[in-house]
């Protein structure tokens, strides 16, 4: 790709402010082409998961800032995705936190953007719908669409993260700047599950699913991992409990173990 | 190479479309004589928050404005 570019005239360089400023690299004092950063679990690896499927789509201009706050990104004076790695080589200070969340509890709502069709419809006609929606939720459809749209969206997430409960308060602080396709913040989500019995160990197929790692690394790691001891942490009966641990008291020989040696021959 | 000088540069671009004149820079170049052109690491400019899209138009399946072009959302350029 080229493009044409010039050197910057006398004028230009006088009143640079005066002119839209593109940074086509990072805004940053020093970069480490070496890093592996780029490739380990915080970036190109984490866009995958064992199976090879992409794991999510990140906007690659959206940071946990969200992009809108142009005030905030310029308090760290890059931009916005250079701007979070470099709030772990530099942390953040307390004057620059403070504003941070003064702007956040200021500006709560963006009452910038333009009003559509639904939304003055849903805006004359408040009290009528407000009305009717209280008598059943299914009576009022942008609502009942809005409720069957949220409950898809937890289901999904509840399936992708094998949680059957979540809890969705959080800190309204904060909450308010979540974007609108996260509406349930994650770290409420509670994977809980109830089940009667003895535990059986974990299984390869359990590591799978919590660490997110390749079958065949799951099993590997069964093979060199002992299960002595199996507690079963679902279950509050103390039976289950079982404070016997002899099982790793002693060396194992083969699948068993035991504390008393049989002579199979006369010495 | 050696004694490589490294230093932030600006450059201006005129947009041949709308004649409004940006000016880009860029953090930490490598200044040789010897080049009149500035090359720019296409991972780079990723690493910048800046939209890039190197499929040629005439390369592409279903042609847009997308391809072949490098975006900044915030100026619109």
């Amino acid at each position: 790709m080229y493009f044409a570019t010039r050197a910057l005239n006398d004028e230009e360089m006088a009143n640079w402010e005066n002119y839209p400023v593109v940074n086509l690299t990072p805004n940053s004092d020093n970069w480490d082409p070496h890093s592996l950063h780029f490739a380990d679990a915080d970036a190109e690896a984490s866009m995958m998961d064992c199976n090879g499927d992409i794991v999510g789509q990140r906007k690659r201009d959206q940071t946990i800032f969200e992009e809108e706050e142009a005030e905030v990104s310029e308090l760290y004076s890059k931009p916005l995705e250079a701007g979070v790695s470099e709030l772990y080589a530099e942390p953040c200070d307390w004057e620059t936190f403070h504003q941070l969340v003064d702007y956040i509890q200021d500006d709560p709502y963006d009452f910038t953007a333009p009003l559509t069709d639904d939304d003055v419809t849903m805006l004359a006609g408040d009290g009528i719908r407000a009305q009717v929606a209280s008598i059943s939720s299914v009576l009022d459809p942008s609502y009942f669409t809005a409720m069957l749209d949220d409950q898809a969206m937890i289901s999904k997430l509840a399936m992708a993260v094998g949680s059957t409960t979540f809890d969705d308060t959080a800190c309204d602080v904060f909450e308010a700047r979540v974007p609108a396709k996260a509406k349930v913040p994650i770290w409420d989500i509670n994977a809980s599950a109830i089940s009667a019995g003895r535990s059986h160990g974990v299984t390869a197929d359990h590591l799978l699913k919590i660490w997110r790692i390749p079958f065949d690394d799951a099993a590997r790691t069964l093979e060199v991992t002992t299960q002595g001891v199996k507690q079963n942490p679902d279950s509050s009966l103390s039976r289950n409990a079982s404070t016997n641990d002899r099982a790793v008291w002693y060396r194992w020989v083969s699948k068993f173990f035991t504390d008393t040696l049989f002579a199979t021959k006369w010495a | 190479m050696e004694r490589v000088e490294i230093g932030d540069v600006a450059v201006a671009y005129d947009d041949p479309y709308t004649g409004v004149t940006t000016i880009l820079i860029m953090r930490n170049s490598l200044l040789i004589d010897s080049m009149d052109h500035n090359l720019l690491p296409p991972f780079l400019i990723g690493e910048a928050a800046l939209f890039l899209d190197e499929t040629p138009k005439f390369q592409s399946n279903d042609a847009t404005l997308d391809n072949h072009c490098i975006y900044d959302e915030v100026t619109g350029l």
